[in-house]
This record gives C-alpha cells, sequence and structure tokens, in this order.
C-alpha cells in the first residue's frame, strides 16, 4: 500500500450508536416527505379528473339536446395542469440582484440575500434561506455545471431546461449573457411550466447578484 | 407504508445510520454539517423507496442513495432546507480528519471521482460494490480511482513544493 493511499484509509472515521431522539428526527423527515408525495399525486390526480370532467361535458354538450352554449363558453384548463395562480405585473420595490417584471397574484418580493430572491406570498415571515412555499431566483453554484434536461423551453430568447427537484419543486435553468440563473417554484405553488417561463422572462440579473459555492 | 415496513425502516436507521453518516463525511471530505444533511436526504429517499430497498441489499442500496445524494448536491444549486437545532445531531466518532492537506486536496475532485476515491481507498470497499454504488463498470472504477489518485499525488505534491519555497 502506498503512502497515500495509507493517508487516505487514515481518514475513514468510526462510527458511534445512534440515539433515538435521532432516529425519531430521520423517521418523522421520512413521514413527512411521504405525506407531501401523496398529497401531490392526490393533487395531480384531482386535477386530471377535473379534466376528464370537462371534456365530457363539453362532449355531452355538443350533442342534440345538450346544453351548449352555456357549456361551451366555460373555461378550458391546461391539459396538464390547470393554473391556480396568474402573473400580474410587479410596481413594487426591486430588490438587489434581480429586477422581476412579473409576480404571482399574491405574492411580493420578501427579500434578498447576496445569492437569491424570494418571493413569496405577502405575510410570509419564514427565514429567506427557507425556500418552501415560494418561488426563488437565484445564480446557478459555482461548483455547478449548466444542467440540460429533455424538457427544453424558450427563455429570453435562449433555450432554458425545466427539471424536478427533491420534494416535487421546480427548476427552471437558462443562460442570461454571462449568467447561468435557476428559478425554483416550490410544489403546490400551482405555477404552470408556461407561467414560469413568463416569470422568468421578466427577470433581470444585476450587478448585485452572486453565485453560491458548493 | 404499513407499520411492518416501519419497524424495518427504523431497525435500519439504527444499525445502519452511523455506517452512512461516517461515510458522508468522508465524501463529504471532513465537512460534517453537510455529511449529516446528505445523510438526512438519503434516509428520507430510501424510505420513499423502500418497498424496493427492502427486497434488495439494503445497505448497498443505502450507499447508492447517499452516492447520488453526494453528486445531486454538487450539481444543484444551494437549497435552504437547514433548521437550527441545539444540539448537533448525531455525528461520526470525532476526527480522526487531521490530514488537512489531504482533505483539501479531496475537495478538488470532480464529484464522481471523489466518490469512487472514497469508496474505494477510504472505506476500502470492492471495486465491484464501488461499481454498484455509482451505478458504472468495474473498469470506470479502475480509471476514476487511478485517474483521482494520480490528481490527488500531484496536488499533494505541489503544496509540499509551495511550502518549501516559503
Amino acid at each position: 500500500m502506498t503512502d497515500l493511499e495509507s493517508r487516505l484509509r487514515g481518514l475513514r472515521g468510526t462510527t458511534t450508536p445512534v440515539d433515538e431522539d435521532t432516529v425519531r428526527a430521520d423517521i418523522g423527515r421520512a413521514r413527512r416527505a411521504l405525506s407531501r408525495r401523496r398529497r401531490a399525486r392526490i393533487g395531480s390526480a384531482a386535477v386530471a379528473v377535473a379534466a376528464v370532467g370537462v371534456v365530457a361535458t363539453v362532449i355531452v354538450a355538443g350533442q342534440p339536446g345538450g346544453q351548449g352554449s352555456d357549456i361551451a363558453e366555460a373555461p378550458t384548463p391546461s391539459p396538464t395542469h390547470a393554473a391556480t395562480l396568474r402573473l400580474v405585473d410587479y410596481t413594487g420595490i426591486q430588490q438587489p440582484g434581480f429586477t422581476v417584471a412579473k409576480v404571482p397574484a399574491g405574492f411580493v418580493l420578501q427579500g434578498a440575500t447576496p445569492y437569491s430572491l424570494d418571493v413569496a406570498k405577502a405575510g410570509d415571515h419564514s427565514s429567506l434561506n427557507d425556500f418552501e412555499g415560494k418561488l426563488v431566483v437565484m445564480l446557478q453554484s459555482k461548483d455547478a455545471t449548466f444542467h440540460k434536461t429533455n424538457r427544453a423551453v424558450t427563455v429570453h430568447g435562449t433555450t432554458g431546461y425545466l427539471r424536478a427537484e427533491d420534494g416535487g419543486a421546480t427548476a427552471l435553468e437558462y443562460l442570461d449573457g454571462d449568467h447561468d440563473v435557476v428559478i425554483q417554484a416550490w410544489s403546490g405553488l400551482g405555477l404552470t411550466d408556461a407561467q414560469l417561463v413568463e416569470f422568468a422572462d421578466g427577470v433581470t440579473v444585476t450587478s448585485g447578484a452572486q453565485a453560491s459555492v458548493g | 407504508m404499513r407499520a411492518p415496513f416501519q419497524d424495518e425502516f427504523e431497525e435500519f436507521v439504527r444499525r445502519s445510520r452511523g455506517e452512512l453518516l461516517a461515510t458522508a463525511t468522508s465524501l463529504a471530505a471532513g465537512d460534517r454539517h453537510l455529511a449529516e444533511d446528505l445523510t438526512q436526504t438519503a434516509l428520507v429517499r430510501l424510505y420513499l423507496a423502500w418497498g424496493r430497498a427492502r427486497r434488495t441489499r439494503v445497505e448497498a442500496y443505502a450507499r447508492r442513495v447517499l452516492v447520488n445524494c453526494f453528486i445531486d448536491h454538487r450539481r444543484r444549486p444551494w437549497v435552504g432546507r437547514e433548521r437550527s437545532v441545539e444540539a448537533l445531531p448525531d455525528a461520526a466518532a470525532p476526527a480522526t480528519y487531521e490530514d488537512a492537506e489531504l482533505l483539501q486536496a479531496l475537495r478538488d475532485l470532480p464529484p464522481r471521482m471523489r466518490a469512487a476515491v472514497v469508496l474505494r481507498h477510504v472505506e476500502d470497499r470492492s471495486v465491484e460494490d464501488v461499481a454498484d454504488a455509482l451505478g458504472c463498470s468495474t473498469g470506470t472504477v479502475k480509471s476514476q480511482t487511478a485517474r483521482g489518485l494520480d490528481k490527488l499525488r500531484a496536488r499533494l505534491q505541489n503544496t509540499t513544493l509551495l511550502g518549501e519555497n516559503r
């Protein structure tokens, strides 16, 4: 064994017994994650059922004797995800790092750190480092590379990529000049992919934006 | 998840968490906070896939999940999920991590190469086990570890030379 291999072997830490508090915390986290996933699946199933219901109603309404004119004017949901939020023009004070042109209705710029801009529901006083329930704009970590997926979209006239993150969040990554921008929408916000792109089209990176490390 | 499965999972956590955390600490090149985060994430993912994991070699499956968590972490923008607690969570034994120079050199390796070197030479896993954890061929493991060791040697040599010049 070489000297380097001996030194590497010396890095191995020993294991210690696990206390019951830690086990309970692990189980709690895992069960909450399972609940979130089940809720997300139920939500998706409900949207699908609603979409099927609307389609069926329209078909029935189109039949002789059906209530054609009333039903046909009902709003048609998107084929995959019905938007529960709408984007509105943002006219408030901008934060350092990024500016936005639109926000989801009822949302505000909660604040910014040197690394991210948090867009949250009005009255959300959670930490700016807690991204749950928010839209977050940031620059890709300096240590990471541009992440392509098979969900390509057009953002700022260039190709961006959507991907699913842990916990069901959706991330959109695209290049804006020299900046590798990532926008993360927490699961359950109700934003469609198209709305996420529309939001991204209104984002401008300013000189105050910094990429994190790690 | 039905209760018996949960009992199995709890037993697995009691039995294997310390081992996972030690591996995570090596993957994180001594960063114990990151190691704890990776371990927690890996256990959540394992729980969500427990129905499948329990029908396999669970320890190997868990190691694979942990390595994926580490590689994903390195690829992902920073995501704030930390929560403050009063006491530090259970951790790998205080360190024998005194080889700061080697740890820094490890941190400079690309994530998959670092994982291969750590599993093969820090954890002393077989080439086959490392290939299973990384989801690649044994040939790839051999080439990744060889290149990783070369990079480490070069880095350590540079550091030594710089030290001598001072």
